[in-house]
């Protein structure tokens, strides 16, 4: 073996010279290439890498693999996704070709990797054209990581490898393909049996078949056959000629030696060409032979084949008559295509049309399949008029698609295909039959669960996530078909392996059922479906095979870190082994962002903090600030955040090095309950996914945390400043001198002024950061209510269909923004609900209506719906005291006109509004914005004193017909010489007019402050006695604002009767 | 009797590494080599008595998925993509699954210092021969 390994670094040296030679021959020419001669070009320069990369990394270089890695990455962007090649691209890479070429030859000869550090600019460079070429981070092992500590002189980190393939994850055997995957063959009646055949040899040891008959599916994959499309193409023809050449040289030679064994399998060759190509004068001919002719006969077949025309007989189209020949087998069967679909569509609503144009039309189909011989196909056709029932036709109906589809698919780009494919209808059966397929595709599942499968179970498994598959292309839900093929992928490899189906794939397989007929019935009800749990459920197949090899991955890790996307795809094995670890320990994980590189005091003082156990860095990454680099650790700890901070202030007084970016939020779960989909039997626990820390957040919590460390700061110089002292020293050296003096003084206050003027524009940017952060807090914490709106009419849908009726629920309310959490809580008690509402067939409702509003401090939702039954005490008990646990309320009302109508009130917490600050009467104060008409600032003509049974008030006219009350901002309206005209600087008041329900009012305010999103929390104590006050926000200059409630100033209607008031309507 | 094997792939270390790997199974035997998709044809069309074809899928001249469309016409051999593309559950893995390969393994990796019958080629076997006993 040592001598095969010599030899494959020998070898390993010439392929990568070679690659490097290809690389660099395709740069030079690409530079000056016009548009039309780079494809080939770049396509030769990706293949120079790519072959590079593999064989490094089937060597275990780990640092050049990921090097060429990133370079085949950028290489892909202009292959693949239209990239265009530029200059910066081409001098790239040039230059790692350069790299590249040094490192192979540094490998050749230690047969040992290369260190990381000496590359790491360029695969930095690397790294950021492939982002701005917006492919994101770059992926593969070129990522930045480091599993050990570093040193601190070269803290670049070491590469992140490629994972390495599971043990027995990432095989695969398609143990039996599926019908809509097999070749056509005039085929042998059985499998042949596992061991090897006798004869296995293309084109030239075929037995012959004997009549056609359909391959059964178990059978070992044949090969498919083509029709006038390959005989016309010029290379087969080719072929075929030289085996007939090959074929009457071979005869001779026999017959001269008198050795029929010569020419035993040469009849039978000749005769699988013939049939492969759709020969049928050669097929003609051949079945007259002798399969093995004995020496007497070898004369007779040579002059047979010589009667053909000899070794160029079948250079023109050869099988079809004249008229066939200008028709293609697909234009051919175009028409009674449509015919049997339409026929099938109109069978299945019970009004079957014209049997006679059918059998017509089955005939046409089996003459042209015939014809070429594609037997499966003909057979398929041929079960068509035999169907018994619509289900039956159907049933027919797929199978011939299926192997029609297989046809085109065999024959790829070759044939052009007017009107609508095979695989088009093949998808649009697929379609209309997604929920049956389903339902068959959950019971194969529910008996291998239960270890109850029969044998052809897997088989029919993996068909019916190939229909499924279908379905999902034909829907254009293409995270849903690719989700299909990786379920089935990741069946097939345990199939293959003779391993059961583990309880994640189970999982997987079941969410991915339970999710698509959500997403199935969206997509029929016009919607767009939410396809945030398919994504899900993809990551989850991804990760399914370390999963099943009890290894948490690194995107487990970064997942339930919540890992910002600096840290995404930069895991080592080691850094997510130790992450694993520390997450098993329940420890704590910290960002923190250190600028040591040119402090080796501070990166000794924080390595031997971390070496000291107190702190564990799993990884690190490196930023790149203009020339400055710095560094993000991922931290694990036992201590809290206020100890961290502590810990690190001690090690940088300063704040200006070490900043505490973050707290992570791990997700302490197992593994197994990571890897488990959170959704039910029921699709239930489809959660919205909570809010996430943005870059832009972290971005601004950095900021802010810089500023605020430099702010510290420079109050510290001020505080160390002895301003006594300096004014003694001034007056004892200018003390005879006033005007010195004075100089001196002036000077030495316009340093202390200067300073405080950049203490406060600091703390200005800093209430600037925080104003964005808190922006983008709110923005990241709502969500339109269709969010969970539409899952639910698709379950009123779905769940009503299989309880065999209909029901329809119709919405409103879809656009309100909701919290999150808020969200979740009104999904997790209306889904249960609804489900009850509609278990009972003779009872349920078939029309249900949901309407969802926001109101200042609540939120309700209203479901009303013309169901018979009552619903459930205990179930409604139990939605009562889900609701308690919020601080909401519920109520069921029965309709006088049948029907129920439930009531669910939810208080907001946290409200994210957009507010208008305005100050009156030395308070500030927010008014939703939504709730402004208009702001004026009225004459003094405008304001009009009228009576009013409470007594006289005053009343703002906005026009000749609009007259409203003026409402002062504590709610009272004012009356006769109690409203002020001015504010407190003398200028006039300025009026807000704000929109209740029915009405208007316009409430007088001293200055407007600006618009901003507030978080508005709810009053406590004795402050909920403030009925126009909703709640209390921090503004962002760090003032205390009251959030008005517009509907409730002037005795306005409450927030209820303005929602009772929008439902009526 | 062994089945025979043919191995394509534009890099002749590979090659060689698969075939040392193959050596070492009793049941298989590799019978041909081919540099890209083109060469391979060339070989089936000369009468290479294959029963089993590895398959890479980066390579000059013709490419391993444009290989596997000819292969479903021309050869009843099993077709098994070989390739550091075809992990579990990607693009590729799912291409190669459209277009008919019967058998998708991963190239194994990192196998610097270890001796070939150790690397990680059980998955290989054990996918060959779940694929000849399909």
């Amino acid at each position: 073996m040592s001598d095969e390994m010599d030899e494959i670094w020998v070898l390993y040296a010439d392929d990568g010279a070679q690659a490097m030679d290809a690389m660099e021959t395709a740069l030079l020419e690409l530079q000056g290439s016009g548009a039309a001669e780079q494809p080939p070009l770049v396509a030769a320069l990706f293949r120079a890498v790519h072959t590079f990369k593999g064989n490094s990394r089937v060597l275990g270089l780990e640092t050049v693999e990921s090097r060429a890695h990133l370079a085949e990455d950028l290489i892909g962007l202009v292959r693949d996704k239209g990239v265009d090649l530029d200059e910066e691209i081409l001098s790239l890479l040039l230059e790692t070709g350069d790299r590249l070429r040094e490192m192979l030859e540094e490998t050749a000869r230690t047969r040992a990797d290369v260190a990381p550090a000496d590359t790491e600019a360029l695969v930095a460079r690397l790294r950021d054209k492939i982002a701005r070429c917006g492919d994101g981070p770059a992926e593969g092992g070129a990522a930045e990581t480091g599993p050990d500590m570093p040193d601190p002189r070269t803290l670049a980190s070491t590469p992140e490898p490629q994972q390495p393939p599971a043990p027995a994850s990432e095989t695969e055997v398609i143990s039996a393909p599926p019908a809509s995957e097999m070749a056509i063959i005039p085929a042998p009646e059985a499998a042949p049996p596992p061991q090897r055949p006798e004869t296995m040899a293309p084109l030239a040891e075929q037995a012959p078949s004997p009549a056609p008959a359909i391959a059964p599916a178990g059978a070992s994959q044949p090969t498919a056959t083509s029709g006038p499309t390959l005989a016309q193409d010029a290379t087969y023809l080719a072929i075929f000629n030289e085996m007939v050449t090959d074929a009457l040289t071979k005869l001779r030679k026999a017959h001269s030696a008198a050795d029929a064994g010569l020419a035993k399998r040469i009849v039978p060759g000749l005769a699988h060409a013939a049939r492969q190509l759709g020969l049928q004068d050669w097929q003609d001919l051949i079945a007259t032979l002798p399969q093995a002719p004995s020496v007497a006969e070898i004369e007779t077949v040579i002059f047979a084949i010589e009667s053909m025309g000899g070794p160029q007989a079948a250079s023109a189209v050869p099988c079809a008559t004249e008229e066939d020949a200008q028709a293609t087998f697909f234009e051919r069967i175009a028409p009674p295509l449509e015919m049997i679909s339409r026929f099938g569509t109109e069978y299945t609503l019970g009004n079957p049309t014209d049997p006679q144009a059918l059998a017509e039309a089955v005939q046409a189909l089996s003459d042209a399949s015939e014809a070429v011989g594609f037997v499966r196909v003909t057979s398929a056709a041929r079960t068509l008029p035999a169907a018994s029932d619509a289900a039956d036709f159907r049933r027919s109906e797929l199978r011939l698609y299926e192997e029609l589809a297989s046809v085109e698919m065999a024959l790829g780009e070759k044939v052009q295909i007017k009107g609508t494919s095979p695989r088009t209808l093949l998808q649009t059966w697929c379609a209309d039959h997604a929920f049956e397929t389903l339902d068959e595709l959950d019971a194969v599942l529910e008996r291998l669960r239960r270890g109850s499968e029969s044998r052809s179970d897997h088989r029919a498994l993996e068909r019916l996530i190939r229909l499924v598959h279908h379905a999902c292309v034909h829907f254009s839900l293409h995270v849903a078909s690719d989700l299909a093929m990786s379920i089935l992928d990741l069946f097939s490899r345990g199939h293959a392996r003779g391993d059961r189906p583990d309880a994640i794939l189970m999982q997987i397989a079941r969410g991915f059922i339970d999710t698509l007929e959500l997403v199935f019935d969206s997509v029929r009800e016009g919607e767009t479906p939410n396809t945030e749990r398919l994504e899900e459920l993809f990551r989850q197949a991804a990760d399914a095979g370390f999963k099943g090899a009890g290894t948490m991955t690194a995107a487990t890790v970064e997942r339930r870190l919540g890992l910002p996307d600096a840290f995404h795809r930069v895991l080592s094995p080691e850094s997510t082994r130790a992450a694993g670890v520390a997450l098993e320990q329940g420890k704590k994980f910290y960002l923190l962002r250190a600028d040591i590189n040119s402090d080796d005091r501070l990166a000794e003082a924080l390595f031997e903090l971390i070496g000291s156990g107190t702190v564990e860095a799993i990884t690190n990454v490196t930023v790149f600030d203009g020339d400055n680099t710095i560094f993000d650790f991922l931290l694990a700890s036992d201590h809290d955040e206020v100890a961290m901070v502590a810990t690190f202030a001690q090690l940088d007084p300063s704040g200006k090095k070490l900043a505490l970016l973050q707290h992570l939020r791990p997700e302490h779960g197992t593994e197994e309950s990571d890897a488990t989909p959170s959704a039910g039997d029921d699709g239930s626990a489809d959660v919205i996914p909570s809010a996430e820390m943005s870059s832009e957040m972290l971005e601004q919590l950095g900021e802010v945390a810089a500023g605020q460390a430099m702010l510290q700061n420079m109050l510290g110089d001020l505080c160390e400043a002895d301003l006594s002292e300096t004014m003694d020293t001034i007056l004892r050296q200018h003390g005879h001198d006033l005007r010195a003096t004075r100089q001196a003084l002036r000077a030495t206050a316009n340093q202390l002024t200067d300073q405080l003027r950049e203490i406060s524009q600091l703390g200005t940017q800093i209430m600037g950061h925080l104003s964005e952060l808190q922006h983008l807090t709110a923005a990241l914490r709502t969500r339109p209510a269709d969010t969970i709106l539409r899952p639910l009419t698709a379950l009123v849908a779905t769940q009503s269909r299989k309880n065999g009726f209909e029901a329809l629920l119709t919405t409103t309310g879809g656009d309100e923004a909701l919290d999150v959490r808020m969200l979740n809580t009104l999904r997790a008690l209306l889904r249960p609900y609804l489900q009850a509402r509609l278990s009972q067939p003779t009872k349920a409702p078939r029309r249900l209506h949901l309407a969802i509003r926001k109101l200042e401090d609540q939120v309700s939702a209203i479901l009303q719906d013309d169901g018979s039954t009552t619903p459930a005490a205990d179930h409604i008990a139990a939605m009562e005291e889900e609701l308690s646990v919020h601080g909401g309320a519920l109520r069921v009302i029965k309709r006088p006109e049948g029907g129920f109508r439930l009531h669910i009130f939810l208080p907001i917490n946290l409200v994210v509004l957009d507010g208008m600050v305005v100050g009156a009467e030395g308070t500030r104060y927010v008014l939703p914005v939504n709730a402004i008409r208009s702001i004026l600032q009225p004459e003094p003509s405008a304001l009009i004193h009228v009576s009013d049974p409470a007594g006289q008030q005053i009343w703002l006219r906005l026009s000749s017909e609009e007259l409203i009350p003026i409402c002062d901002i504590s709610g009272h309206k004012p009356g006769r010489g109690t409203v002020r005209k001015h504010a407190a600087d003398g200028k006039e008041r300025i009026h807000v007019v704000l929109n209740l329900p029915n009405s208007c009012i316009a409430v007088p305010v001293d200055e407007l402050l600006g618009q901003q999103l507030v978080l508005s929390r709810p009053l406590r104590g004795v402050m909920t006695g403030l009925s126009s006050i909703s709640g209390v926000a921090l503004l962002s200059r760090g003032d205390v604002a009251m959030v008005l409630s517009p509907g409730a100033l002037c005795g306005g209607v409450t927030g209820d009767e303005f929602f009772r008031s929008q439902i009526s309507h | 009797m062994p089945y025979n094997v043919m191995i394509v792939d534009d890099a002749a270390m590979m090659r060689l590494y698969i075939a040392s790997f193959i050596k070492s199974l009793p049941d298989f035997k590799v019978v041909a080599q081919a540099a890209n998709g083109q060469e391979a044809l060339d070989k089936l069309a000369d009468g290479a008595e294959v029963d089993l074809i590895l398959l890479d899928i980066e390579m000059p001249v013709m490419d391993g998925l444009e290989f596997l469309r000819h292969a479903k016409l021309k050869t009843q051999a099993k077709d098994c993509m070989l390739s550091s593309e075809v992990v579990s559950g990607s693009p590729h893995a799912a291409k190669a699954r459209e277009l008919g390969a019967d058998g998708v393994v991963a190239k194994p990796s990192g196998t610097v210092s270890h001796d070939l019958q150790e690397k990680t080629g059980e998955e290989l076997a054990s996918t060959m021969r779940a694929l000849m006993a399909a």
